[in-house]
């Protein structure tokens, strides 16, 4: 398995939304600490209902959370 | 980190001691001739019964002893013990590997027996590529939780 080959922009939203916390981000959506980390560094792509989750806990579309690399 | 690395170094730390210690014994013992004889299948099967009790115990005082430790080191009130798809993701891929890793080495032990080794040996070293293969499985996992993977 190669580099996951999906972006996003959860460090920016994190700090746009009141400096959230990858911790409390984490509790929101039900996932680990460690996940969030392993997901902002684009080292591992979220299921389709995680990366959901993720972009209603920042209240935008998937779109704008994750993008694909070509 | 997260409950299931935790296992998982505790887990791999376990297992090496744990068969560690009886691949020493069982070396000790068949150099005394304990397994020769008729009786020769019947105390291997119950030197691995009591080596799947006494794995069964280690693990569990293992996890145990360090999950107090390292609550005490990190002053966590609260640890979590969540498992999420990500630490799914990583045990089926460190399953993958352990299972591809005891495959090849009971192969290998049916190839020994086929080339006429001491079946009582074979056996144990069926036992120890079960082993190594749960150990592969366990540090595939460690190391992709190290790398954040």
């Amino acid at each position: 398995m190669g580099k996951p080959r999906v972006a996003n922009d959860i460090r920016r939203l994190r700090f746009e939304h009141d400096e959230m916390t990858q911790k409390q981000l984490a509790e929101i959506v039900g996932v680990t600490r460690q996940t969030i980390v392993a997901i902002e560094k684009a080292n591992y792509s979220p299921s389709l209902e995680l990366a959901f989750l993720i972009a209603r806990a920042f209240k935008r579309p998937v779109e704008d959370v994750f993008s694909f690399i070509e | 980190m997260s409950h299931e690395e935790k296992n998982a170094i505790v887990s791999l730390i376990v297992t090496l001691v744990v068969f560690g210690y009886y691949g020493f014994r069982f070396s000790g013992l068949y150099a005394e001739g304990y397994f020769a004889g008729p009786d020769a299948m019947t105390r291997t099967g119950w030197e691995i019964l009591y080596l799947i009790g006494y794995g069964i115990i280690a693990q569990i005082i293992g996890q145990i002893v360090f999950a107090i430790i390292f609550a005490i080191i990190t002053n966590d009130r609260k640890p979590s013990f969540l498992i999420d798809e990500r630490d799914r993701m990583i045990t089926l891929r460190g399953v993958r590997y352990g299972y591809g890793f005891m495959g090849g080495g009971v192969t290998l032990c049916f190839l020994a027996l086929a080339i006429g080794w001491d079946p009582v040996i074979v056996f144990n070293l069926i036992l120890f590529s079960i082993a190594a293969g749960a150990a592969v499985e366990t540090l595939v996992k460690v190391v992709m939780y190290r790398i954040g993977a």
